[in-house]
């Protein structure tokens, strides 16, 4: 059978994981720790591969297993070992992006990656806020802020696969547009 | 020039006046591989089939793969500074180039961009690239001829408007030739030639635009390029590009000659980023749709019925086999979806004959319907006449004593053949290839050595057109050969009065023959 990519993988765990979890009643919770989990694996590029490596032994790679699953909950620790044994280390940053996507999905949160040329205050966070949650139906809006003077003014406002882009440069690359073709 | 300030800044007001500001909202997707002119991208879940995309770089892309994760992406221009990472967002609309009369006359890339710095185009008309061919109630049957102004071709395999002729052989045969001297005979013949040059050198393309404008031909004909340097993508849109700007005149009624050379480069083209797409290979590494790629394009030329302005699109693809082999995958599809093809030989070729067209496996499936009564007249058993005479002729390399019949037809046989030889860039009007012919098939040509069969032929034209042109006019304007024997008597005048050069068919014959004994002694001898 041909090689699942990447995202494919992520999905199956993460929905599997969340279906568990939300027996137990605990998918929050879930979600911090498999963060926590995400960051260990961001600090340690290799980890994923190191785990999978058939040049080592499994005696070899059992203490660094342990001691990944030590600080964790019941679950994450069966997780991290289901997927040790099925050679899946390396698949786990993407189950941890997918699990996000779907927790999210489920509580009605949306991420909105914005961009300005100056921070925004904390007014014009929540007035943003509130405009996204009626626009895409959300109950709770993140926003992840960030600055680009090269907007000239303005802000763009990304969500999913949307661009909302109210930026000046923009406007300004419009009209120019407008007034070339006329 | 002189444009008042006010004036601009009036227009620029009114512009300002009008200008709506509102948020833009735009779905994009992240570029998460990208190279070979193909990209693949995440997101984008609402993309269509075919959408035109854009980079971040201002490069478009056109949808070609719809996967459950991700899209892959054909780039049509700049692809060096796309990164991983990169924004790539959807526009909502397919495909398209410009199109109308300000095309004529311009060599353009495949997107409809002016690639001969002659600055921008202006026209306000576009067209989709892929669009349905015309349906069975939109066409009628093809009864036009298209006068190539080549002998061979015209009285052997004739076009007609709205035919599609495939032009065949190996390398180095005179395809492109055959293309470019049918675009120069439509000078005055109420017709508009585009020409697709797929993966041609650069330095050819550029040679085949003087030798077009060299002759007056481009003011009737629109080249669309894309050169071998360019990304395979550009070089699989090339021939949608040139149909999409001929459709354009079809559908107002107008003729257009169309030729794609070559699509053996563009099923390569289409191959690569086929593979490259990941879509499984089949026979010969070409994808499962190659057979369509041909087909959707050729069915696009067509004639069209009255009502629909009775306006036609003739369609001269031409595939290039390698050593002959006409068996070949592409060869044998395009073979299958054409109305007939002009095979042309290498050997034949290289012992002069040129246009080099092999008359047995060449054939027109329409054509007859297509040519002028005079031509059907002289034309008739030309075919036949040639064909037995290739037979006999390689049957008396064994050289026996031959009875006269025998020795007359291959006396016309080698003329017929001397007389289809034509140069390149000469094309001959109709009503002067149907004289030549008609001086043949009527045995003028019999007592003429075949040396001086060409001084014949320049000659016969200059009698006529000094002292006969009524008869060529009147050829021309009725299409049928004169009721009186106004024709039968001239040429008779003229070939009474033709001086030989050197030797009677008698004395040829028996050199001929004196050769061949010969040729056999020696063989014997060994």
């Amino acid at each position: 059978m041909a090689k699942l990519d990447r995202q494919t993988v992520g999905t199956r765990y993460a929905k599997a994981l969340l279906a568990v979890a939300n027996e137990q009643n605990n998918a929050a919770q879930i979600l911090d720790e498999l963060q926590e989990l995400a960051q260990v694996f961001a600090a340690q590029p290799d980890l994923g591969q190191i785990l999978t490596d058939n040049r080592l032994s499994a005696l070899e790679k059992a203490p660094i297993l342990t001691g990944l699953q030590q600080p964790f909950s019941k679950l994450i620790q069966t997780l991290l070992q289901m997927m040790f044994d099925y050679k899946r280390m390396t698949d786990l940053p993407d189950v941890v992006t997918a699990y996000e996507r779907f927790y999210d999905a489920q509580q009605g949160i949306i991420e909105a990656f914005v961009t300005s040329v100056v921070p925004l205050s904390t007014d014009q966070q929540t007035a943003l806020q509130e405009t996204l949650a009626k626009r895409y139906g959300a109950t709770a809006v993140h926003l992840h802020l960030q600055q680009d003077p090269a907007l000239i003014g303005g802000v763009v406002v990304r969500v999913h696969d949307e661009v909302l882009d109210g930026s000046v440069a923009r406007r300004l690359a419009h009209l120019k547009q407008a007034l070339m073709t006329s | 020039m002189s444009i008042k300030a006010e004036e601009i800044s009036a227009l620029i007001k009114k512009q300002l006046e009008s200008y709506q500001d509102d948020l833009q909202v735009d779905e994009v997707g992240t570029v998460t591989y990208v190279g070979d002119g193909i990209a693949r991208a995440t997101g984008l879940e609402n993309a269509m089939s075919n959408e035109l995309l854009q980079f971040s770089n201002g490069s478009y892309g056109v949808a070609q793969n719809l996967e459950t994760n991700d899209v892959g992406i054909i780039i049509l221009g700049e692809f060096d500074n796309i990164r991983e990472g990169d924004r790539v967002k959807r526009t909502g609309r397919i495909m398209q180039v410009p199109v109308g009369d300000a095309m004529i006359g311009r060599v353009v890339n495949p997107l409809g961009q002016p690639v001969d710095g002659q600055g921008p185009i202006n026209t306000d008309k576009t067209r989709p690239i892929e669009s349905p061919a015309p349906g069975v109630m939109q066409r009628q049957s093809v009864d036009e001829p298209l006068q190539t102004g080549l002998k061979a071709i015209d009285a052997l395999v004739p076009i007609g408007r709205g035919q599609r002729e495939l032009i065949i052989g190996d390398r180095k045969t005179g395809k492109t030739s055959i293309a470019i001297d049918t675009i120069l005979n439509q000078k005055g013949q109420n017709m508009i030639c585009i020409y697709v040059a797929i993966g041609q050198k650069q330095s050819t393309v550029r040679a085949q635009v003087e030798t077009l404008r060299k002759y007056g031909a481009l003011d009737y004909t629109i080249i669309v390029e894309a050169g071998p340097s360019e990304p395979a993508p550009m070089l699989y849109i090339a021939p949608y590009s040139g149909s999409a700007m001929g459709e354009e005149f079809m559908y107002n009624g107008k003729h257009v000659l169309i030729v794609f050379d070559d699509l053996s480069k563009q099923a390569v083209a289409y191959r690569e980023l086929s593979l490259l797409l990941r879509r499984p290979p089949g026979r010969e590494a070409y994808p499962g749709d190659i057979f369509y790629l041909h087909s959707r394009l050729l069915e696009r030329s067509a004639k069209l019925s009255d009502k629909l302005g009775g306006g036609s699109m003739t369609a001269l693809p031409i595939i290039e086999t390698q050593a002959g082999d006409i068996s070949a995958y592409i060869p044998t599809n395009v073979i299958s979806i054409t109305d007939g093809q002009i095979f042309l030989e290498s050997d034949l070729f290289f012992s002069g004959t040129r246009p080099a067209i092999d008359a047995g496996a060449s054939v027109s499936r329409v054509g007859g319907a297509a040519q002028i009564k005079a031509m059907k007249k002289v034309a008739g058993t030309l075919r036949t006449d040639l064909a037995s005479y290739r037979e006999l002729e390689s049957f008396t390399q064994f050289g026996s004593d031959l009875d006269a019949a025998t020795q007359a037809k291959l006396n016309r046989g080698r003329r017929t053949v001397e007389v289809l030889k034509q140069g390149l860039h000469k094309p001959l009007a109709v009503e002067k290839q149907v004289l030549i012919l008609y001086a043949l098939v009527h045995g003028y040509l019999d007592a003429v050595p075949v040396d001086d069969i060409t001084r014949f032929e320049t000659e016969l034209f200059a009698y006529f057109d000094g002292t006969h042109a009524d008869v060529l006019k009147q050829i021309k304007d009725t299409g049928d050969l004169p009721k009186d024997d106004s024709l039968e008597q001239a040429v008779k005048d003229f070939a009474a009065g033709f001086s030989t050069q050197k030797q009677t068919p008698a004395q040829e014959a028996a050199a001929v023959n004196g050769g061949k004994q010969g040729n056999t002694t020696q063989s014997q001898a060994k």
